[in-house]
C-alpha cells in the first residue's frame, strides 16, 4: 500500500540534528504521515529499540542506515525493509562515470546478496543528476535502482514521467521536493515546500502516474530546507498534494 | 502460503538448536521457508540472525528473546505480526478466568507494540479442547491462536470447524498428525504419539483443514510440527511438506 513519508534531512538542517526520534514521528504523525524515510541507529539493539518503537507509534520506515555500509544493509535486512540507499564512496559529479558504474555494481552485488535492493538517489550536484545519466547508469548497473527524486531530476531539466515509463520497476522510492531557481545565472536554488515553487506540478503529475502505473512503494516528502516553521510547511506540501486530486492517499490516522 | 517448521520436534531429536545457518540451509533443501521462531538472546543477537535468515532467502514469523517484554519488543521491531501467549502458569491446574485476565493483561500490552498475542492450543495446557479454545476466544476478544490441529484432534474437536469460524483470528498454522499408540493412561486418554502428515491413524486428516483454509482464503504460515520423531527429522518434514503442497496443489 502507498505509504507517505518524510525524507527528513531538512528536518535536521533546520533544527540543527535529530535529537529526540520519538517527538520526531508524533509530530508527523500529527500531519497524518506515516513515517520517515531511515531508521538511523548507532548498534543494532539501538536499531531495534528504534524499530519497535516506530511500530509502537504506529509509525514506519523504509530504510535503515547504521554506521557503515555492510551494518546498514545488515540492519536493513534484518529488520524485514526492502532496500538501501547507495553509497559507493565518492558521488561527487567529477568522478568518472565509468568507475561510479563499477563501485554501483559491486555494491549491488553484496546487497542483493542479502536479498535488498539498492538505489541511487539522484541529486542536482552530484554524480547523478540529469536524465542522461540516470539512464546510462540504470543500463550499466541492472541490479541497481533508483530513490528517485522528482524535484531533483526537474532542477536538471530531466523528465520524471518518462523515467517512471521507462524505469518504474527499478524504483525504490519515491522523493518529492520543490524548488525555485533563484539566480538562473548562477543556478543559485532555494527549496520550497511543494506547490510554492517551479515544480509543483511536475511533482503532482509524476506522483499521479506512479499510481497509476500501480506504484506500491513509500513516497517521502523531502524538503531540504524549510523558511519558516517545518511542520507547517510539511503540512502545506501535503495539503498541494491533496488539492491536485490525490485522493489516494492513505494518510496515518491521527492519535 | 509460506511453509515453515516449528522446529521443537528437531531440538528434542537432536538436543538442541546449535546452528541456525544449518538448519535453515536443511530445511530450504526440502523447499521449507523458514522456522516459526527465531530464538534470540539479545537485540544484535536478534537482528543479526533476522538478517541471517534473510541471506539464506528464508524467514520466520516470530520471535522469542529472554523475556515477554523483549519477545514482543523485538517481534514489533522485526514486523512480524503475533508473539505466543505466555501468561505465566498454563497447565490444567490452572484457574480459567485468572487464565483469561492475565492473557488479557498481555494482549493489551502487546497491542501496544501492534504486536497480536495468540493462543497455542496444547493437549495438557489449560486450553486444550475445542470448547475451552471457543470459551477462551470469547473471553479473551483480541487474542489471536497458534493453532495446532494435532493437539485439537486429540482433544477430541474439530479443527476444520475452528478454522471455518474463526479464521480470521488465526495467526499462525501448526499442522501434525496423531498416532495412537494402544493401551490408554491413567488420566484415561488414549496413549498416542504426533507424527508425520498422513501417517495418522486417528481418524483426522489435515487434508480437510488446508481445504478449508484455502476456502476462506487464509494467507500466512503454515508450519509443520512434529513433537516426537522416530527417525531423522527430515524425512519425516519432507513427508509432511509434500502432503501439504499435494493438498494445495503446488
Amino acid at each position: 500500500m502507498l505509504k507517505f513519508g518524510v525524507a527528513d534531512y531538512g528536518l535536521n538542517v533546520h533544527d540543527g540534528g535529530l535529537y529526540d526520534i520519538e517527538t520526531r514521528l508524533r509530530d508527523i504523525k500529527k500531519l497524518g504521515l506515516s513515517g520517515t524515510e531511515r531508521l538511523e541507529a548507532a548498534s543494532p539493539s539501538d536499531a531495534m529499540w528504534k524499530a519497535a518503537l516506530y511500530r509502537k507509534l504506529g509509525m514506519g520506515f523504509s530504510t535503515c542506515r547504521g554506521p557503515s555500509v555492510q551494518s546498514g544493509m545488515e540492519w536493513t535486512a534484518g529488520l524485514g525493509k526492502k532496500y538501501v540507499w547507495i553509497t559507493p564512496g565518492s558521488l561527487d559529479s567529477k568522478l568518472d562515470f565509468d568507475t561510479f558504474t563499477i563501485r554501483v555494481n559491486a555494491f549491488a552485488a553484496v546487497a542483493a546478496k542479502r536479498g535488498l535492493q539498492c538505489g541511487i538517489h539522484n541529486h542536482v550536484g552530484s554524480r547523478l543528476e540529469t536524465q542522461d545519466e540516470i539512464e546510462r547508469y540504470l543500463e550499466a548497473c541492472p541490479q541497481a535502482g533508483l530513490v528517485f527524486d522528482i524535484g531533483e531530476i526537474g532542477l536538471a531539466g530531466g523528465n520524471p514521467v518518462e523515467i517512471v515509463k521507462k524505469y518504474l520497476n527499478r524504483i525504490c522510492a519515491v522523493h518529492l521536493k520543490d524548488a525555485e531557481i533563484t539566480d538562473r545565472k548562477s543556478g543559485k536554488i532555494e527549496y520550497r515546500a511543494l506547490g510554492s515553487g517551479e515544480f509543483g506540478v511536475i511533482n503532482r503529475k509524476t506522483l499521479e502516474l506512479l499510481i497509476k502505473s500501480g506504484y506500491d512503494g513509500w513516497v517521502f516528502i523531502e524538503p531540504e530546507d524549510f523558511r519558516f516553521n517545518p511542520l507547517e510547511e510539511l503540512s502545506n506540501s501535503l495539503d498541494y498534494l491533496k488539492r491536485g486530486g490525490l485522493s489516494i492517499i492513505n494518510l496515518t490516522k491521527q492519535s | 502460503m509460506k511453509f515453515g517448521v516449528a522446529d521443537y520436534g528437531m531440538n528434542v531429536w537432536y538436543g538442541g538448536l546449535y546452528d541456525i545457518e544449518e538448519r535453515l540451509l536443511d530445511l530450504k533443501k526440502l523447499g521449507f521457508n523458514g522456522t516459526e521462531r527465531l530464538e534470540a538472546v539479545s537485540p544484535a543477537d536478534a537482528l543479526y540472525k533476522a538478517a541471517l535468515y534473510r541471506k539464506l532467502g528464508m524467514d520466520f514469523s516470530t520471535c522469542r528473546g529472554p523475556s515477554v517484554q523483549v519477545t514482543t519488543e523485538w517481534t514489533a521491531a522485526l514486523d512480524k505480526k503475533y508473539v505466543w501467549l505466555t501468561p505465566g502458569q498454563n497447565d490444567r491446574d490452572i484457574d480459567f478466568k485468572v487464565f483469561c485476565r492475565r492473557c488479557n493483561a498481555m494482549i493489551k500490552s502487546c497491542a501496544r507494540w501492534g504486536v497480536t498475542a495468540s493462543i497455542h492450543n496444547h493437549m495438557g495446557q489449560r486450553v486444550e479442547n475445542q470448547k475451552e479454545l471457543e470459551d477462551f476466544l470469547k473471553a479473551c476478544p483480541d487474542a489471536g491462536i497458534v493453532f495446532d490441529t494435532g493437539h485439537l484432534s486429540m482433544a477430541g474437536g474439530d479443527p476444520v470447524e475452528i478454522v471455518k469460524k474463526y479464521h480470521q483470528r488465526i495467526s499462525v498454522m501448526h499442522l501434525k498428525d496423531v498416532f495412537l499408540t494402544g493401551g490408554t493412561r491413567p488420566d484415561g486418554i488414549k496413549e498416542y504419539r504426533f507424527c508425520e502428515l498422513g501417517a495418522g491413524n486417528n481418524g483426522f486428516s489435515n487434508t480437510k483443514v488446508i481445504e478449508m483454509l484455502l476456502k476462506v482464503g487464509w494467507d500466512g504460515w503454515i508450519h509443520i510440527e512434529h513433537d516426537v520423531h522416530l527417525r531423522d527429522p527430515l524425512k519425516d518434514l519432507a513427508v509432511s511438506l509434500k502432503f501439504v503442497k499435494n493438498v494445495i496443489g503446488k
